[in-house]
């Protein structure tokens, strides 16, 4: 081990006591007793982890590796999987299945127990369709009921928007999904989801379908972020295998994308947060202060945007501070080149705050698509012989849901770390500028990280 | 041409899932409510729900104890409801327990007297009224109970005069009668400050997802969390109205039953009609911190209770206790 890449350890190793066993000490972590050592020490675990990864990378890793990743097609598959005819059934299915949820959510049952739009759209779409596509690529490119409507566009798309509207769009349904209620209300949201419908439509028959879903469709960059995690990767018609994480260098950092992820972070913070004893508390009291204002019934929901809005704004202050503390090492390269060169590294950290925060959700909640699917609109049917089965929440423990969580956000951050190591090391020119440069994503990460544990104390404090 | 196809096949689902809506675009009422138990106890508990007084021992003039000793005992009783009143029909409510601590279900009928030494009178069959929803309505307390109470045993029992008074519940299992003793306590009803059938229901402001600042979890004990959280003073007298004072979570009687649960799937049969309404019972869901409000207003001792209100604004129902799927819905039918 060179003297430098030594100080990187030692540096990182102050960086991470100074950030990660306080954020996880201060709330004691969750009520869960019988875990067999103390959950401070998940905190310093994890901030280890990351350290020591640093450590390896410093010196095990000194050639950029992802910045041009290999691909090789799918041998047989490849070329049917990716075919026009699969693509059209796909989309079909696609088209199909908004369909059977639309019509769900209005002529179903009132309740968003009993009625399939709700699950659907929340969890098997908004949640499950995560897991899916870092495992198994764009699935929703595939399924997209509105790319499936492939319209020409009557005139070019405005570059400088960029992925403006996607991140727009991107934080209007986490509105709707966090603070509107409308979650409770089958009809109002399948109504957010008509409303999307015919704006998306809309902005593809003004702009063509492919620049739309590229840019401001925000579902399809939503997923096609998440899908860049994963192996697959399709290529002029033929799907094939990548090197994990190789898809996430090639995101082209369009106008837009920065705000687009510090969305996907800040939201899912934010929906931790909010279930916590600090949010509720305080959101009474900004509540009751608002309430003479906008009326008691109005002022919750104002309250959420407030701290909806206040956690993007943090993450990516966040963000920020970290860059601008990358940049102070030096180099010639600029702050906002910085922000936009490493911004794909972020992704794993969004994917994790997914997987740790809904994963229960998902396992659970997710569970009543089984009787909902099977008599979607409420008519006693039983399509799939599974009507009348339950959510089963025994299979997975609390504390098994906790190891798998914090496995997630260590993987996560590890990940997010090797991104921005391997940018690092194509970026700067000098190899030793760029692991300095990795003392500051180093702090992001393990801040990131001690987030993420914290958020997940709250949430089942 | 293929898009076509797919607008007509969504159409025709919209048009096929509005046609067959169901009446009231509610839920088909069960036809079978022991379908929704577990395997292990369905055929017991659909065979309890259709009890006769000709299947169990008759009192025939003896003591209470007489017609126990001649029975054999072992299971105890554990009685869902504490509120019974003299000179009228009481729903005595209960559930059996049997020697292992597990819920016995079959046939079951009550008698009752003033003492284990008076003639009994009964039986009062009490057929089993199932407690356990639908998937979709099933809370997460409910769905992870290890011995979860699946029906609850109710019979229409006359108490002529106040004060104490013993009761023996008999269960038939496996066709021979076994027997658990109780005990209850008769009032009058000019000592019942509880609002009673008839009388005008106190406007109680009941908790709402707003009064509570958004913060659904602290008026809400159920999980998932419940939307049935409208201000009780707002709605009554415009409309029926199903108010249900309940606390899933801190519930301290292993038979209060998922009351709430049983709103839930109900409300999906009667919700255009009837305007249901879930009250947590402790201050801040501590148990220690006293009742909340709404539950002072209608001098509440207990939990769980049910009041339906009517259009105009008195009640037409109320019951305590625990109370499963056909109990709640006749006391809904009072008030439509």
């Amino acid at each position: 081990m060179t003297h430098r890449s030594r100080l990187a350890v030692l540096a990182a190793v102050g960086i991470a006591a100074a950030l990660a066993p306080a954020a996880a000490e201060a709330h004691g972590l969750v009520q869960r007793t019988a875990l067999p050592i103390p959950e401070w020490l998940f905190g310093w675990a994890a901030a280890i982890v990351l350290v020591a990864s640093f450590a390896g990378l410093a010196v095990l890793w000194p050639r950029p590796r992802l910045q041009q990743p290999g691909w090789r097609p799918l041998p047989g598959l490849g070329r049917p999987l990716a075919s026009r005819p699969v693509e059209v059934l796909c989309g079909a299915v696609g088209i199909a299945l908004l369909g059977v949820v639309i019509a769900a959510g209005y002529a179903g049952r009132g309740s968003a127990l009993d009625n399939l739009a709700p699950t659907f759209i929340l969890i098997d779409f908004w949640v499950g369709l995560v897991f899916a596509s870092a495992l198994f690529g764009d699935l929703f490119r595939a399924f997209s009921p509105w790319r499936a409507i492939r319209l020409p566009g009557i005139r070019p798309y405005p570059e400088r928007w960029g992925r403006y509207p996607a991140a727009i769009a991107l934080l209007a349904f986490t509105w709707v999904e966090l603070v509107s209620g409308w979650g409770d209300a089958p009809a109002s949201l399948t109504t957010a989801a008509v409303a999307y419908t015919v704006y998306t439509l809309a902005a593809q028959a003004l702009f063509g379908t492919e620049a739309w879903t590229r840019n401001g469709e925000a579902f399809a960059v939503y997923f096609n972020l998440f899908s860049r995690l994963s192996v697959w990767e399709t290529r002029e018609r033929v799907v094939g295998l990548r090197p994990p994480l190789g898809g996430l260098p090639r995101v082209d950092a369009a106008p837009g994308t920065i705000l687009f992820v510090v969305v996907m972070i800040g939201t899912v913070t934010f929906d931790g947060f909010s279930q916590g004893p600090f949010w509720t508390e305080k959101s009474v009291d900004l509540s009751a202060a608002l309430d003479g204002l906008v009326g008691l019934d109005t002022a919750p929901k104002l309250a959420g945007t407030v701290g909806l809005l206040a956690a993007v704004a943090a993450i990516g202050l966040f963000y920020r501070i970290g860059i601008d503390g990358a940049r102070s090492v030096g180099g010639d390269i600029d702050a906002a080149q910085l922000r936009r060169a490493f911004i794909h590294t972020l992704v794993p950290i969004a994917m994790v705050y997914v997987a740790a925060h809904y994963l229960t959700f998902l396992l659970f909640e997710g569970q009543a698509t089984f009787y909902l699917a099977s008599d979607p609109f409420g008519n006693g049917w039983d399509l799939f012989g599974t009507a009348s089965r339950a959510i089963d929440y025994t299979y997975l423990s609390q504390n098994a849901t906790w190891y798998v969580q914090v496995a997630f956000v260590v993987l996560g951050h590890v990940a997010a770390l090797v991104l921005a190591h391997d940018r690092a090391l194509g970026l700067y020119r000098d190899s030793r500028l760029a692991v300095r440069s990795q003392y500051w994503m180093l702090a992001v990460m393990v801040g990131f990280t001690s987030l993420a544990l914290w958020l997940l104390a709250q949430a089942a404090a | 041409m293929r898009r076509g196809g797919l607008l007509a096949t969504f159409v025709a689902l919209t048009l096929a899932a509005a046609g067959c809506g169901g009446d009231d675009g509610g839920a088909a009422a069960p036809a079978d409510p022991a379908a929704q138990l577990p395997s292990g106890v369905q055929d017991k508990v659909r065979a309890a729900r259709d009890p006769r007084p000709s299947e169990f021992p008759a009192a025939r003039g003896k003591t209470l104890q007489a017609l126990a000793d001649g029975i054999g005992g072992g299971p105890s009783m554990g009685l869902a409801g504490s509120v019974f009143l003299a000179g009228q029909e009481n729903r005595v409510a209960f559930g059996v327990i049997d020697e292992q601590a597990g819920f016995l279900y079959g046939k079951t009928a009550l008698y009752v007297a003033r003492d284990p030494g008076s003639r009994a009178r009964g039986p009062y069959v009490a057929p089993a009224d199932v407690l356990m929803t639908e998937a979709p309505y099933r809370s997460q307390q409910s769905a992870t109970e290890a011995d979860p109470f699946a029906a609850v045993y109710a019979a229409q029992v006359p108490f002529s005069k106040p004060g104490p008074y013993s009761v023996l519940a008999v269960t038939l299992v496996g066709g021979q009668p076994v027997a658990a003793p109780g005990q209850l306590e008769v009032t009058t009803r000019a000592k019942d400050p509880i609002p009673a059938v008839g009388e005008p229901a106190p406007k109680a402001r009941t908790d709402t997802v707003a009064s509570a600042g958004g913060d659904v979890e602290a008026i809400d004990t159920r999980r998932p969390t419940s939307d049935m959280h409208a201000n009780f003073a707002d709605v009554v007298g415009s409309k029926p109205v199903a108010l249900l004072f309940a606390t899933p979570q801190l519930c301290q009687s292993r038979v209060c039953g998922p009351v709430v649960d049983v709103g839930l799937q109900l409300r999906a049969r009667y919700g255009d009609q009837v305007e249901f309404i879930h009250q947590e019972v402790y201050t801040d869901n501590d148990a220690n911190k006293g009742l909340r409000k709404p539950l002072q207003e209608f001098n509440l001792p207990t939990e769980p209770w049910l009041f339906v209100v009517g259009e105009d604004g008195r009640i037409t129902a109320r019951l305590e206790g625990s109370f499963g799927l056909d109990a709640f819905e006749r006391a809904l039918k009072t008030a439509l």
